[in-house]
């Protein structure tokens, strides 16, 4: 069966006052029906970039934007403006990371839950009122209908989570991508929106792209994950493949690094501590493999030539010229 | 929210208070004595000394202030040295022009204005915005009698659409009250709309910024509808204020205007007063004008909370 979502070769470059910003250069993946998949990488590596190009949401004037993102068989880099508002908020919804102001606080709750299923569903003001008490009350809103009429500063961030998760949902998206849907949430609270995002998915079938830099969320939810590092996928594998033989010495270092779960990459002292050097600049991006300045391991092959992304076994793939972990058979 | 407008208005009280006092203050330390006026160019100083003992003005300042305060909160804003008659009263018989001409220069900026600006702010860095915000400077720069006499030339002297001067009260029809009213209100307009449609370019392309936007976005809404609901809204705050604050510009604008379209409004008869020195009009009109102001800003403390729910009550 076909994917439901296909990137191929995607390029994300800005133009900015200081230069080409390459923030993401030449990543593919796919999402299949139904199935979770996870990107993770340091702050900076392009995974928003990449999330909000599927939806067509970075700036148009700025952004260059190459490859290819296939959805359901349509390319969706080359649909109208038109085609595409029927698909944001409808087949491919999407949750960001900042609940505290990725709502509206001067329209009600209700009116902008009800947005979407006036937009998409046809529905008529009070039904679609109506559907939006029901999707409150699915994420666990208590008082639901009261709640409709509130402005969003009356609710805490958790809540504010669940609410833009139930205006995700609300038309039954095929894809839901979550940019770092818990990352400004307490630790508490974050297992509580996952256990949500976990029990929707299976209500619903929705396939699920989770941006995230949290590797106890990755385990907690993925079904396969890709690594992100400056604007490149540099391996993928199943959840359970990645956890036990990374073969990238980058996975490996954030694996290392990585002392419990909920622990942040974002955690200055934490990243500092486990791979020594900084993600390389989108403005200047060296030839060779990006992480040969911080890699241990990194020889002169590394720093002339830039390693391919290569399939390993059981639809593991990695881009480096000497993997961690490698049995004989990654090497034909 | 009972409570937030039963401060708002008890918060204008001391405004208002303070207003009296500089109004008084601002006559009393006028150059030219009143009584002077009063009695003409050859009175003998017998006569000017009785005009001032019949005016109060030989009493000393507190008591003359305590005196004229007194009056004014009985609403009693004195008598016109030249017609003997009550402030109140000639205040009130031009009301009706001053009151159309500012309601409707507002009911225009606003129209034109907001979605002005909102436009410049959507289409930001682009020809079609430097031409709007280009307009707004020029309208912004141009005194409000050259775009009256220029207005009043083109449509009512060239084109012979509309009259050239005068007022229609409303109680003659609509129709030709607006007639009447459309170049002044126009002319008056000018400067307002430049100064409303900047800020809300301002305010709109700030808000254009924010996540919420994307959310909306994200949802599939379309561009106007995010331009005008959800961007909108939440630039009411700035754009209010400065509709509150620009009532300053239309006061003097209304002066100004009323001469040029010979409308017999409060700025002819704020104009004729301070030709004549008729103290107690003068007095009267300003401290008119300022509770107008006082009032529209009163009123716009109030309508933020129509926009903005986190307004704290
Ligand atoms: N609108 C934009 N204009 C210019 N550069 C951008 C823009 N959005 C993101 N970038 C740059 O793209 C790079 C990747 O950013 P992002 O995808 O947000 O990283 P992350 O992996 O932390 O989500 C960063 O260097 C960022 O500065
Ligand atoms: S290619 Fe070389 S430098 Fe890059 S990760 Fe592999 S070993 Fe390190
Ligand atoms: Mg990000």
């Amino acid at each position: 069966m076909a994917p439901l979502l296909s990137i191929t070769d995607l390029q994300v470059h800005f133009r900015t006052p200081r230069g080409v910003s390459r923030a993401v250069e030449g990543v593919s993946f796919d999402v299949n029906a139904g199935e979770t998949l996870a990107i993770v990488g340091e702050s900076g590596s392009g995974k928003s970039v990449t999330s909000m190009a599927v939806l067509r949401l970075l700036p148009t004037k700025t952004t260059r934007v190459s490859g290819s993102i296939r959805f359901e068989d349509r390319e969706l880099l080359d649909l109208s403006e038109d085609e595409m508002r029927g698909i944001r908020g409808n087949a491919i919804s999407m949750i960001f990371q900042e609940p505290m102001t990725a709502l509206n606080p001067v329209l009600t709750i209700g009116s902008q839950i009800a947005e979407a299923l006036m937009l998409h569903q046809g529905l008529g003001k009070r039904q679609a009122l109506a559907r939006g008490t029901e999707m409150l009350d699915l994420v666990g809103i208590p008082a639901a209908a009261r709640r409709m009429s509130d402005y969003p500063h009356k609710l805490s961030g958790g809540m504010r989570q669940r609410v833009m998760i139930a205006m995700a949902l609300a038309c039954e998206p095929r894809l839901l991508i979550a940019d770092e849907p818990t990352t400004a949430l307490d630790v508490s609270i974050q297992a509580q929106i996952l256990e949500l995002m976990r029990s929707l998915k299976a209500r619903t079938g929705a396939a699920v792209v989770i941006v995230t830099h949290d590797l106890g969320v990755v385990a907690e939810v993925a079904d396969r994950v890709a690594v992100m590092y400056a604007g490149q996928k540099i391996e993928e594998a199943s959840a359970t493949q990645l956890f036990a033989r990374p073969h990238h010495p980058y996975t490996s270092g954030l694996l290392r690094a990585m002392p419990r779960l909920g622990t942040s990459l974002h955690d200055p002292d934490w990243t500092l501590a486990s791979i020594p050097g900084q993600v390389p600049s989108p403005f200047s991006r060296q030839e060779g493999c990006a992480f040969a300045p911080r890699c241990a391991k990194a020889k002169d092959v590394c720093r002339r030539h830039r390693p391919a992304l290569r399939p390993a076994e059981d639809g593991h793939s990695h881009a480096c010229h000497f993997p961690d972990n490698a049995t004989g058979a990654d090497h034909v | 929210m009972g409570t937030y407008i039963v401060k708002r208005i008890l918060a204008t009280i001391p405004v208002m208070a303070l207003v009296a006092v500089v109004v008084f203050a601002l006559l009393y330390f006028a150059p030219g004595d009143p009584a002077e006026v009063i009695a003409g160019d050859h009175a003998s100083p017998e006569t000017i000394a009785a005009i001032r003992q019949s005016l109060g003005l030989d009493q000393p300042l507190p008591i003359r202030f305590a005196a004229w305060a007194g009056q004014l909160l009985q609403g009693d804003l004195g008598v016109s040295v030249f017609s003997n008659i009550p402030v109140v009263t000639l205040i009130l018989q031009r009301l009706e022009p001053t009151m159309s001409l500012m309601v409707l220069t507002t009911l225009i900026a606003v129209v034109v204005a907001v979605p002005m600006g909102v436009f410049a702010a959507s289409r930001s860095g682009t020809w079609l915005d430097r031409a709007l915000m280009g307009g707004a400077v020029l309208g912004f720069s141009v005194p409000v009698f050259a775009t009256s006499y220029l207005l009043a030339w083109i449509f009512s002297m060239k084109l012979q659409w509309l009259p050239v001067q005068g007022y229609a009260p409303l109680a003659n029809g609509v129709g030709t009250w607006f007639v009447h009213l459309i170049l002044p209100s126009l002319a008056l307009a000018s400067v307002y709309i430049a100064l409303i449609a900047r800020i809300t370019r301002t305010a709109v392309l700030e808000v254009l910024h924010q996540d919420y936007i994307r959310t909306a976005k994200a949802k599939g809404q379309g561009h106007r509808t995010i331009l005008f609901v959800h961007a909108l809204k939440n630039a009411a705050v700035p754009i209010l204020t400065v509709i509150g604050l620009g009532v300053a510009l239309l006061i003097g604008g209304a002066v100004v205007t009323e001469s040029v379209f010979a409308i017999p409004g409060i700025g002819m008869l704020t104009v004729d007063a301070i030709l004549q020195r008729d103290y107690p009009v003068i007095q009267g009109v300003v401290l008119f004008f300022s509770f107008m102001y006082v009032l529209v800003n009163l009123l716009v403390d109030i309508a933020y909370t129509f926009f903005d729910p986190r307004i704290e009550y």
